[in-house]
């Protein structure tokens, strides 16, 4: 290549690389100076807050592009359209909501938005900010978010009636999440077992949701226990006991073993009952 | 060394207006604005086929606002339907009047739903200037366009529409006969009103006809809904009373009281249930015994709405004969009979609705503690404590809320050992919030012990540590203020 066309190009480079380094060079003084994030848990919303920090003299419109802020049940990132808010709002449900289609309007000094967050699953979720004029990237920042886990027990207890010639014993329960994350569809199942015979009296399944730190009642009718045993020591009551439906009835020599047992995830709890307790056989 | 005109020699200088011009071009296509470019993108975007990205595309242009709204005038003549309808009513949205002329332009559009969107939008814009090209679109051909047209010129408030919007209520719209008659009433001019009196005969319509003509002014109204008192047809004079809720002129007392002895129950009904809102110490005292013999009416509802309004007018002299309807065999009528002698507040009631606890359904028992709350006397305090001991979690409820409410502290021991057994979630947080309401130091002792009890349910723990700090905020504010 002759040493002229070779002069040409580096030239025109050079205007090329003015025009890029005058285009850039001008951006706006905008800095990510602090993300912060309240504890969140399973399908609950939270809020990253974000101050950003204009240095300018003057107000500057800037876009903020944010990943990961919503993360559905396949571990999909979702889109953040719509989630800045103002930070003068104690209540997230009055906040005014801003479009991300929209640049947002920093004043000089410090300005503080929170993004909307939401996550299907538990894990670690590497929140990537990025502020943005005119296509320049001025600051960008990540913040880890943690979902934590949600901590599954059951608890059973009982109470007593003696009607007529039967002894009636009403079982409620409890599944209680002593975690911070919510558990949804959390597969319960109830089995009844006659200790003397060794038979499956009988079993019912059902799925709870239970929030963090919180307790769901296993019964499905208020006021109406979760479980029915009846043991008749002569004829049995005859009563239906609806809406229960998870009744058995049985004889004086029989005694039923409860079980409870709850599974979420890698999760199992159980807690069992035995009726008539030990000390109470007629 | 090279010469400079060498260097500027036809070769070179192609390639160096080449390289210019392709930095020009970089330098461009950085140099857009984003967010016209996002507009441009999102107003191509209304056309798409996904509904989910077309419609995403209209919130997003809304959101926008006005520097979107020349690109989506614009779009008002995109050669794709899909387009032009959700432009014209992105404008709508976003509501700048810029876009009322290009709006009025595409009434006439081929396709019914960029005019149905025109529409709406231009009643959305308050565009007075449409008023006529809108009158115009109530002979269109599809039904959709018309009962648009006839919300907008119902927002538009222009009493031009009036009778072009009477035109298509006696049309072939039948299902749509309530949404042209509140377009009537939002237009509020008096040459509705015949056409809507004329609905008042309506099974169906005629109730909420009777209350879209409480917007009229009563001097318009009267004359014509008495002459109804008159109609063969049950149905018009009953809604016919029915206006009178709504406009309620002394005058029409003793209209309603005459209609008590309407043949027809549902009238003599609708009369007994509109007298309970006349409640000036002139208008009761024309009312109050008519009301009293309505109670011996044959008809439950007759009575029940005689009872109500013995209530609402605070009837003293109706209490021994609503005493002797704590013992009807009609629920319906004991519920009433209860809430009455809450609203009258007379604590003579009280032993009454006392004795009447006994009541097997569980809605009586209910009503009777609202009522307790209602006249508020002590008397009643003893009775409260043994309904958080019902066997209905709802009455337990609403007992723990009303002795909160009572504020009698007898009730804090009691509060505290219902505590100790109840397992209903929301029982449980109406005991608490009474005892907040109470307050003193047992009741405090009470609901820390449940703010650390983690197995217990969070709202009711969160409601005993969110009445703490107030409790302890207002000690604290006591304290620093005598010191």
């Amino acid at each position: 290549m002759k040493k002229s066309t070779l002069i040409s190009i580096s030239a025109a480079l050079l205007i090329l690389a003015l025009g890029i380094l005058w285009y850039y060079g001008s951006g706006a003084d905008v800095k990510i100076v602090d993300m912060n994030a309240s504890s969140v848990g399973v399908r609950e919303s939270g809020k990253l807050d974000i101050v950003l920090q204009n240095n300018g003299s003057k107000p500057v419109d800037v876009w903020l592009e944010v990943e990961n802020a919503f993360v559905d049940k396949n571990g999909e990132a979702r889109s953040t359209s719509r989630l800045i808010i103002s930070n003068d709002s104690v209540d997230p449900w009055d906040a005014k909501f801003v479009s991300l289609q929209k640049p947002i309007h920093l004043l000089p000094g410090n300005n503080s938005v929170s993004v909307w967050l939401g996550y299907e699953l538990p894990g670690k979720y590497p929140v990537n900010v990025k502020v943005i004029e005119n296509s320049r990237l001025l600051d960008e920042g990540t913040y880890l978010v943690q979902i934590p886990l949600p901590e599954i027990h059951l608890k059973l207890e009982y109470e007593t009636e003696s009607r007529n010639t039967s002894d009636i014993y009403r079982i409620y329960g409890y599944l209680i999440n002593k975690g911070l994350g919510n558990a949804l569809d959390v597969s319960t199942n109830l089995t009844v077992i006659d200790e003397r015979t060794g038979e499956l009296g009988f079993t019912s399944s059902r799925t709870y949701d239970v929030s963090n730190n919180d307790k769901v009642a296993l019964w499905s009718w208020p006021d109406y226990p979760y479980a029915i045993v009846e043991i008749a020591h002569g004829e049995p009551s005859g009563k239906s006991y609806m809406p229960v439906q998870n009744v058995v009835i049985g004889e004086s020599e029989d005694r039923f073993l409860i079980n409870v047992t709850s599974t979420w995830k890698d999760q199992v709890a159980s807690a069992e009952l035995l009726i008539p307790p030990r000390e109470e056989s007629r | 060394m090279t010469k400079l005109n060498e260097l500027f020699s036809c070769r070179h200088a192609k390639l160096l207006i080449l390289l210019l011009l392709l930095s020009g071009i970089c330098a461009g296509c950085l140099g857009q604005d984003p967010l016209e470019a996002r507009v441009k993108k999102l107003t191509h975007s209304l056309g798409d086929k996904d509904q989910n990205v077309s419609y995403a595309s209209v919130y997003a242009l809304v959101d926008i606002g006005e520097p979107a709204v020349d690109s989506l005038i614009k779009a008002l003549k995109d050669d794709n339907p899909q387009v032009r309808s959700l432009a014209a009513r992105a404008l709508g949205e976003i509501g700048d009047k810029k876009a009322v002329d290009s709006l009025i332009e595409v009434l006439d559009d081929p396709s019914p739903e960029v005019r149905m969107n025109a529409t709406f939008s231009l009643g959305s814009l308050g565009a007075a200037e449409a008023v006529e090209p809108l009158i115009e679109l109530l002979k269109d051909e599809n039904e959709g366009v018309v009962l648009s047209a006839v919300s907008s010129l119902g927002a538009l408030r222009d009493p031009r529409a009036v009778e072009p919007i009477c035109e298509v209520l006696n049309g072939n719209y039948y299902d749509a006969r309530w949404k042209i008659a509140s377009a009537l009433r939002e237009i509020g001019d008096p040459r509705a009103i015949d056409t809507l009196l004329s609905l008042l005969g309506d099974k169906e319509l005629g109730p909420s006809v009777a209350s879209m003509l409480g917007n009229f002014e009563s001097e318009q109204v009267f004359g014509k809904v008495i002459k109804l008192l008159d109609s063969r047809d049950p149905t018009t004079r009953a809604n016919a009373v029915a206006v009178f809720e709504y406009h309620q002129d002394p005058a029409a007392v003793p209209y309603l009281v005459e209609m008590l002895d309407d043949g027809a129950p549902e009238v003599r009904k609708e009369a007994a249930f509109t007298l309970g809102f006349f409640k000036e110490p002139e208008e009761t005292a024309q009312s109050e015994q008519p009301l009293i013999s309505a109670l011996e009416d044959s008809e439950p509802e007759v009575k029940e709405a005689a009872v109500g309004s013995l209530g609402r007018i605070k009837s003293k002299e109706s209490i021994p004969y609503l005493e002797g309807l704590l013992q009807d065999n009609n629920q319906n009528l004991r519920i009433a009979a209860v809430e009455a002698l809450g609203r009258i507040g007379d604590p003579e009631a009280v032993d009454f609705l006392i004795a009447a606890l006994e009541d097997k359904n569980w809605q009586v028992r209910k009503q009777i503690v609202y009522s307790f709350v209602e006249i508020g006397d002590l008397q009643a305090v003893d009775s409260m404590i043994s309904l958080l001991g019902d066997e209905n979690y709802r009455v337990r409820q609403i007992a723990a809320g009303g002795l909160g409410k009572l504020g009698d502290q007898r009730a804090v021991e009691p509060l505290l050992k219902a505590l100790e057994t109840e397992r209903e979630r929301n029982v449980r947080a109406a005991e608490v919030r009474a005892l907040g309401e109470l307050g003193g130091p047992e009741a405090v002792e009470g609901l820390r012990r449940i703010t650390m009890d983690m197995e217990e349910y969070w709202n009711v723990r969160t409601a005993a540590g969110d009445i703490l700090k107030t409790i302890e905020g207002v000690e604290e504010a006591n304290i620093s203020s005598t010191s």
